[in-house]
């Protein structure tokens, strides 16, 4: 309405100059329709629409008249406004059976006009730079001047060898200048010294080139990536031009992604873009990546973003460790590795593009699945090739990853307690995992294998256990198109083995991608892909049992790696006893005797048809399912040591499940797009039908019949459980966006979402957004130096997902009987609540973007504020109410963030280029109220060794709680009368978890065929709890257990009475003696801050001269590293990344998981 | 062409149809019922669960055990507990956990589906007395607890309960069993989910009557005239008259004793019996000592995998007062096995095998309370009978943990000819036996030594004890009730004094 009231006044005042515009405007009636331009719609896009051939004449005809010529006899449309052609502006010119791109170059020219193409559609706009006056001048005086002349020709290829036609060549300084023809060759007469070429094309840099004495010249054109049209792909898959963006939004290059690549392409954006923050788990390569963009926001374990693939969501589930919201949970059998996630089936080889929507505005079309956020990936489909015909490609990378020992242990001291080594077998099978025995001194000295060896220390265990890994990828890509429609399809293996004995990863996909024009109006676009993926044996992380990282690094520092693999096996066939800690099993009886297998089926994808009714109105209709079944077995292997024993037959577990999932989205789209002179309207209106479903049958088995046969037929105790989920939203939305004279954007949305989850009389929703983009460098006038300069503000509401089932009580019953009585339960320690409300974030962000130095400096900064509210909380009551918590909306919380990107190109010449790219973002984070009156909530406890994390009122997320000592009022340590340190058994809090300052710095540097590029990322402000340190604290392998060895140790401090402490204890009493309260801290809170050379990659790619030779369009080969180097660290013996913990309730808590990996590898890529 | 692109439009349009429709939310309540789990079920489903649930956690091995010395491990950190007398949050309230999450919540939902249903009136009252016994523990390891109010989170919305004083939980149960006992009816529905009995309403008389009679015996010290007044009233109703009647959960391959993961698994190097207990069955040449203690030639090997040492004088309990560092220098250390030691084991085999019963309330309790009873001249009876009776009773009920687990019955004869009260000794005499009675059932052998001071036990020696006393006097409640029923807590911990080990619970005052 506001938007017509002004149309209104404005066409009173202005008539004359609207009648001319709106004559304008009729020929265009086909607007540049945001909404409406897919990626599909571009098949006969780009330089196809410029080398058809066109005839035509126009002799003094008004631009508008004389364009609407051209459409006619070439299909293509032209968009600009008004200011791009003077006054009551003539054209006139003649072409036969000429390039459109030559046509066009001939015509604009001399009218100072450039122009860009946009799907079939041209855009025009006033040509930058000096006015034409002074060339007029320098003219003359060349004129005058009449140098001596020569002729050349050349050839003008991008940086794939394909030619390009219609690129501008102007001698510099003068107008003289040509357009490259079909095949992208020139020919010129430019002066016989001196000249320098300037060659210009919309889309590349801008090369000059000195002719020197060459009179044939060769010229590679580079695409401009930071090209001022940027154009982004925004929600629900709708590409807009950058400027008119009102929120953040970032590109991540996936030529860098693909080159130096991570097995879970969601690790490949660490460090890469601001606000994201990305963390790698350390459980192996097949692990899950956590990213969380601006902070988490909300206390959920799972602060994942959305993740689209083609407008359509897919299931980005964690199967990491202890994901989930209640304290991390576990599978059943206890089994905690880590099992991957919904990314992990992407191949980057198949992605064309991904961005990622950080804000809530961004997302707000999302509605509930946008509270943190979306990555936007398309996929391939054949539409970017520039060349017609079949194009093939092959990609293959290998990397080998060696694990990084971060560990500086004691090695004066050998196995064995309270200062005495092992001198009976039994000794030695009790005290494997202590080192407080005696110096060591080379004497022979008993083993857990009865076998006596020298008492000597055993260094570099990390580097003995672990192994060589390696990634080894494949992948084969065939693209094909014509006008009609394009093709892509492609075959990809990835085969890993990780550094963990017997860990290996597979992932076979198949992609494929495909748009055709059915007619010129109705189009259709399928993608589909395909992928299995086989993760055999996953390590153990996060807990004591058969965790072969958490052994490790308790082991007594005196035994031998290979003793321990040789001798894992008893006589009878168990776990031969290494220490009274049946729990801490031996890692290689944890790696080569328990097994596990995850096997998914995955095939995910879309189809959609899309018709153009009218220039200015579309429909579009879409189906996509997301499919998997993923297939989970594990055992505890027979004869491990902390098993109980059975009547009869062998102990031991085997536990399978079958997993089943699908969401269908069925959606449709309405693109209505007009402009009215200055004025434009686009409006999408549309809706979507989720439907998901999960199933999950499981069988736990308890002992068995025969030895060694892990079946659930040979299972003595059966549990079987099936799980059933099933829910649907319906959601209505619609986008208005408005543009007035191309530099001001509104865009308003509104999403109405009904959840089958909810109580049916208050399961309506409406998440509303507005932004708003002023492009002020088009409209007021600028210094020169600033190209660009554009501010942006946004405001949202979006919501949080919703669990089915959780308003009404359910009871269940136990799987067995007992002495053929039903067993029954309430199924649920979270009392339900009827009323439950779906949580909303509240976003408002402002922008800036600016650039300057023609494009070679650019600044990105946005400032956000997210308010989370009506947090679905399980909050904790009484237990004697017979429920640990009950379900209620109450939680708020806010995430305040500044996002900074500057990208600068400090050198460009056409033989070297320095880009180089900097990021960084500072998140706060502050918990503003709990429920009637909590100051806290503990959300996640490190149940097997120490730690705990809770939010606390007032602070930021995720609190790292625990244990200190006890000191008196001077803040001196309290000892007691035995020597032992009083611990006080409050749980205080050390400081969050998640850091304040996250960041990268790229680095590349090109040089005639070679690329240099590094990473170095960066988080700081944020803490850990090193349980693995606690470990090596207690077992006597930590450095800070030396003092006290010989003698005892004589704390530091005072006792009860004010005496100065003067009773030693004995060394492994004392440091045991943390292991007294719950969860002590105190000495292990870690600054967990790190500044990392993440990844160094320096490829070549062969000269286009050479490819002639060749059957390739281009070979380009790199030599990648990631992981590189390690900066800056604060934790002692293990790196600050070293986490397992999928779910954000156990941020913070290192706890043996496997040390990080450094690779080192090539790719090369073949292009035919 | 024309028509594909009608018959496409059609489709589209069909498209737009069904998400408009979808708009509304027709089937979303159909969508959002769970189709593989009920929202009702027969109540004795509940009630089974919740007496199986009933068995004792390992925590009673930690610290109930512990304190009464007949279960030892040399660890301080995870087990602490009765051992080092120190204050273990995790170990304190591994009973107040489980009774809640697992016994009360379903007792108290099968109340709530029973109460007005006179054809469920047997479960009901069995219920009555099923929660009273769950009290009774509660209470007992705790002081004032939630009990009233307990249970109600869903149907009632009380999340934070109010605690009730020991006083009135016990008034409460005293006359809730009463009533139950009386109004259970042999005449209406037999309710043979009933893991105990199978329903039998005499069988279930008799435990209601016994457990009365438990409850008021607890009030001996503190409340003598209402002790003798509900005593008379349990025996007047009956009590048990043999091993048959015996209150016991039997465990299975599946739902296996939870002491077995313990005993038999992780902690099989850790857990010894206690020497003072191991000392008093020796010194008193008791039968029962080779049923109940082993020595494992290698304790971390399985029972038959290892040679096994039952003779009586080679018998050595774990002594108090040290732990894995200083029991080396403890008297007569007999030295270390495997990855442990060679001191006494309860009979893995048997006792605490993984399908072992656990008793809850037995013929050989009740005896000897009664004996106790008539010594006080509540009830009429000669003690020294009923004493006898008690400890005979006692012989014959390990018999019901395994058939191996069988007293010599020459030696038990022998045993129980010497068993006679002495005089200004019997109630030490009586009470000692009910310790040995009821060992493996913690929480009993604990409360009723607080409430006689029998057996005469030695305080725990060790160094680093956390306690003012000599014996820890009940444990702590979890930490999270002081967070989160903070109000409540308090109240509580104002009557009591302070939420130690050390403070003492109603009737121990």
């Amino acid at each position: 309405m506001l938007s017509r009231t002004k149309t209104n006044k404005f066409m009173k005042n202005n008539i004359p100059i609207l009648l001319k515009i709106v004559r304008v405007s009729l020929i265009q009636l086909y607007l540049v329709c945001i909404f409406s331009t897919f990626s599909w719609a571009h098949f006969a896009s780009g330089q196809n629409a410029l080398n058809q051939k066109v005839s035509f004449e126009l002799k003094n005809s008004p631009i508008a008249q004389g364009l609407n010529t051209i459409r006619k006899s070439s299909g293509v449309k032209f968009i600009y406004n008004s200011k791009v052609f003077e006054e009551g502006q003539r054209i006139s010119i003649k072409a036969q059976n000429e390039p459109l791109g030559v046509v066009l170059e001939r015509l604009f020219l001399p009218l100072n006009v450039s122009y860009k193409v946009e799907g079939n559609q041209i855009v025009l706009s006033k040509k930058e730079g000096p006015p034409k006056e002074s060339f007029w001048f320098q003219d003359l005086e060349h004129l005058l001047i009449k140098p001596l002349e020569k002729r050349i020709s050349g050839i003008i290829k991008d940086e794939d060898g394909s030619q390009l036609p219609g690129v501008n060549i102007i001698v510099k300084g003068t107008t003289v200048g040509t357009v490259s023809n079909m095949e992208g060759s020139f020919e010129l007469n430019v002066p016989e010294q001196g000249a320098v070429l300037v060659i210009s094309f919309v889309g590349y840099l801008t090369r000059e080139v000195a002719v020197g004495s060459q009179s044939s010249i060769d010229i590679v054109l580079k695409a401009d990536v930071k090209n001022l049209e940027e154009v982004v792909v925004t929600a629900l898959g709708i590409k807009k031009d950058a400027k008119k963006v009102g929120y953040a939004t970032a590109n991540v290059n996936m030529e860098e992604v693909s080159t130096n690549r991570n097995v879970n392409i969601g690790n490949s954006i660490q460090g890469k873009v601001a606000g994201v923050n990305v963390s790698a788990s350390s459980a192996g390569p097949s692990g899950t990546s956590k990213i969380r963009i601006r902070g988490q926001s909300s206390f959920k374990g799972d602060n994942s973003p959305l993740i689209l693939v083609n407008g359509i969501p897919i299931n980005n589930s964690s199967f990491g460790a202890k994901s989930g919201d209640s304290e991390g949970t576990t599978t059943r059998g206890g089994v905690t590795s880590d099992g991957g996630d919904g990314l992990l089936s992407l191949n980057p080889d198949d992605i064309e593009s991904m961005t990622v929507l950080k804000g809530a505005a961004a997302a707000a079309l999302y509605g509930f699945r946008a509270k943190d956020g979306a990555i936007v990936i398309t996929t391939k489909s054949g539409g970017g090739s520039k060349k017609r015909g079949i194009g093939l490609e092959y990609n293959t990378n290998f990397t080998m990853d060696r694990p990084v020992d971060e560990t500086d242990f004691q090695y004066e001291y050998g196995q064995g307690e309270g200062g005495v080594r092992p001198s009976t077998l039994a000794m030695a099978q009790s005290s494997g995992v202590w080192s407080f025995g005696e110096r060591f001194d080379g004497q022979p000295t008993i083993q857990f294998d009865g076998v006596e060896r020298p008492y000597q220390p055993v260094r570099g265990r990390i580097n003995k256990f672990y192994e060589t890994g390696y990634t080894f990828t494949n992948t084969v890509s065939i693209n094909a198109g014509n006008e009609q429609g394009s093709i892509y399809m492609s075959l990809s293996n990835l085969d890993n083995k990780g550094i963990s004995p017997n860990n290996r990863y597979n992932r076979k996909s198949l992609n494929l991608g495909a748009q055709y024009f059915l007619t010129k109006k109705l189009s259709t676009h399928v993608n589909a892909n395909y992928s299995y993926e086989n993760i055999k044996n996953p390590p153990q992380i996060a807990i004591q049992t058969l965790n072969p990282n958490a052994a490790l690094y308790t082991w007594a520092n005196s035994v031998e790696m290979d003793v321990l693999r040789d001798k894992r096996v008893d006589e009878n066939g168990n776990e031969r006893p290494t220490s009274r800690f049946t729990p801490r099993n031996n890692p290689y009886w944890s790696t080569y005797e328990h097994f596990e297998n995850i096997i998914r089926d995955r095939i995910f994808g879309n189809f959609s048809l899309r018709y153009d009714v009218t220039d200015w109105l579309y429909v579009q209709g879409r189906i996509g399912q997301d499919y998997f079944s993923r297939d989970n077995d594990y055992n505890i292997p027979t004869g491990s040591r902390h098993l109980s024993t059975v009547l009869t037959g062998f102990n031991g577990q085997y536990y399978q499940e079958s997993t089943r999932f699908r969401e269908t989205n069925i959606d449709f789209l309405v693109g209505i797009s007009k402009k009215t002179g200055i004025l434009g309207v686009d409006v999408t209106l549309g809706g979507n039908r989720l439907d998901q479903e999960n199933k999950n049958n499981n069988v736990l088995v308890n002992n068995f019949f025969v030895r060694d046969l892990y079946t659930v037929a040979n299972g003595q105790i059966k549990d079987p459980q099936y799980y059933y989920g099933h829910k649907k939203v319906n959601s209505l939305y619609g986008a208005v966006e408005l543009s007035l004279k191309d530099v001001l954007f509104i865009n308003i949305t509104g999403r109405n979402d009904w959840f089958s989850t909810l109580n049916p009389e208050s399961n309506s929703y409406l998440y509303p957004s507005i932004s708003a983009s002023y492009v002020f460098s088009q409209s007021v006038k600028m210094p020169e130096w600033l190209n660009f300069g554009k501010i942006r503000a946004a405001y949202a509401e979006v919501g949080g997902d919703t669990d089915p089932y959780s308003n009404n009580l359910y009871y269940s019953l136990n799987a067995n009987p007992h002495l053929g009585q039903a067993l029954g339960s309430i199924g649920t320690s979270v009392s339900p609540n009827q009323n439950l409300r779906p949580l909303k974030v509240k976003e408002a962000e402002v922008g800036l973007e600016l650039k300057t130095l023609g494009n070679r400096l650019n600044l990105d900064l946005a400032y956000y504020r997210k308010n989370t509210i009506d947090e679905i909380l399980n909050v904790a009551v009484s237990n004697t109410s017979g429920y640990t918590s009950t379900k209620v909306n109450v939680g708020r919380l806010r995430n305040t963030g500044i996002e900074m990107l500057l990208t600068l190109v400090p050198v460009q010449k056409p033989n070297f280029d320095w880009e180089m790219g900097f990021n960084v973002t500072r998140n706060s984070s502050e918990v503003l109220e709990l429920s009637g009156g909590q100051t806290q909530i503990i959300v996640g406890t490190n149940s097997d060794f120490t730690g705990r994390v809770a939010h606390e009122v007032g602070k930021p997320m995720a609190s790292l709680l625990g244990a200190g000592y006890e000191r008196d009022s001077q803040g001196r340590k309290l000892f007691s009368a035995n020597g032992a340190p009083i611990y006080n058994r409050d749980l205080v809090s050390w400081g969050s978890a998640i850091p304040k300052w996250i960041g990268g710095w790229t680095n590349a540097l090109n040089y005639k065929g070679f690329r240099l590029s590094t990473l170095i990322d960066f988080k700081f402000g944020h803490k850990l709890i090193s349980a693995t340190n606690y470990n090596l604290w207690r077992h006597g392998l930590h450095k800070g257990t030396l003092a006290g060895r010989e003698g005892g140790v004589i704390g530091e401090g005072v006792t009860e009475d004010g005496a100065v402490n003067t009773t030693p204890m004995e060394a492994s009493a004392y440091y045991g003696t943390i292991r007294n309260i719950t969860s002590f801290v105190e000495d292990f809170v870690y600054n967990a801050g790190f500044l990392k050379l993440r990844q160094l990659s320096l490829g070549y790619k062969l000269p286009n001269k050479l490819m002639e030779k060749l059957p390739f369009q281009s070979v380009t080969f790199s030599v990648v590293s990631n992981n590189v180097l390690v900066l800056k660290k604060y934790t002692p013996n293990i790196d600050p990344e070293q986490f397992g913990q999928a779910s954000d309730n156990l941020s913070g808590i290192e706890s043996g998981a496997l040390p990080l990996s450094r690779s080192i590898g090539f790719n090369l890529n073949l292009k035919f | 062409m024309k028509s594909v692109i009608k018959r496409n439009l059609t489709v589209i349009m069909s498209w737009v149809w069904l998400v408009l429709l979808g708009g509304c939310d027709s089937g979303f309540i159909e969508t959002n019922t769970n189709p593989v789990q009920p929202t009702a079920m027969n109540p004795v489903y509940l009630f089974s669960n919740a007496q199986l649930a009933s068995s004792f956690t390992t925590h009673t091995m930690t610290y109930e055990m512990g304190i009464v010395q007949q279960m030892m491990n040399p660890f301080a950190g995870v087990n602490a507990g009765g051992n080092v007398n120190q204050l273990n949050a995790d170990q304190a309230q591994g009973g107040w956990n489980n009774y809640y999450n697992n016994v009360v919540k379903r007792l108290v939902d099968v109340l709530d589906k029973t109460k007005d249903v006179p054809e469920r009136s047997n479960l009901y009252q069995m219920t009555r007395i099923w929660h009273s016994f769950a009290f009774m523990i509660l209470s007992d390891t705790y002081g004032d607890v939630p009990y009233t109010e307990a249970g109600l989170g869903y149907l009632n919305g009380n999340y934070f309960p109010v605690y009730d004083t020991q006083e009135s939980i016990y008034n409460s149960i005293l006359t809730t069993l009463d009533q139950a006992v009386n109004a259970l009816d042999a005449s209406k529905p037999i309710e043979t989910g009933d893991l105990f009995y199978s329903g039998d309403i005499v069988k279930w008389k008799k435990l209601g009557n016994s457990l009365l009679l438990r409850a008021a015996m607890r009030l001996s010290k503190v409340d003598p005239s209402k002790a003798e007044e509900y005593t008379a009233k349990a025996i007047a109703g009956g009590v048990m008259t043999s091993n048959d009647d015996n209150c016991f959960m039997r465990h299975s391959a599946t739902y296996e004793s939870p002491f077995n993961t313990f005993l038999n698994g992780s902690e099989k190097v850790n857990f010894y019996l206690g020497g003072p207990f191991v000392e008093y069955l020796k010194t008193t040449a008791d039968p029962r000592l080779p049923v109940i203690a082993v020595k494992y030639e290698n304790p971390s090997l399985n029972p038959g995998s290892t040679p096994e040492d039952r003779e009586p004088s080679r018998q050595i309990g774990m002594p108090y007062g040290y732990d894995n560092l200083s029991i080396s220098t403890a008297p007569g250390f007999p030295g270390t096995a495997g990855a442990g030691y060679k001191y006494s084991q309860a009979d893995r085999a048997t006792l605490v095998k993984l399908d072992a019963p656990m008793f809850f309330v037995t013929y050989a309790q009740t005896a000897l309370l009664m004996a106790e009873a008539a010594y006080r001249g509540w009830i009429s009876g000669d003690e020294n009978d009923l004493y006898q009776t008690g400890i005979e009773a006692h012989f014959k009920q390990l018999e019901q943990y395994d058939s191996d687990a069988k007293v010599d019955p020459v030696k038990a004869v022998e045993y129980l000819s010497k068993a006679t009260l002495t005089a200004g000794k019997e109630l030490e005499l009586i009470n000692t036996q009910y310790w040995v009675a009821s060992f493996l059932n913690g929480p009993e052998a604990w409360s009723n030594f607080r409430r006689s001071g029998f057996p005469m036990l030695k305080p725990n020696p060790y160094p680093g004890k956390s306690i003012k006393g000599d014996f820890i006097k009940r444990l702590v409640y979890p930490i999270n009730e002081s967070v989160v029923n903070r109000e409540n807590y308090n109240a509580a911990v104002s009557r009591l004094g302070e939420d130690d080990l050390d403070s003492k619970v109603w009737w121990d005052k």
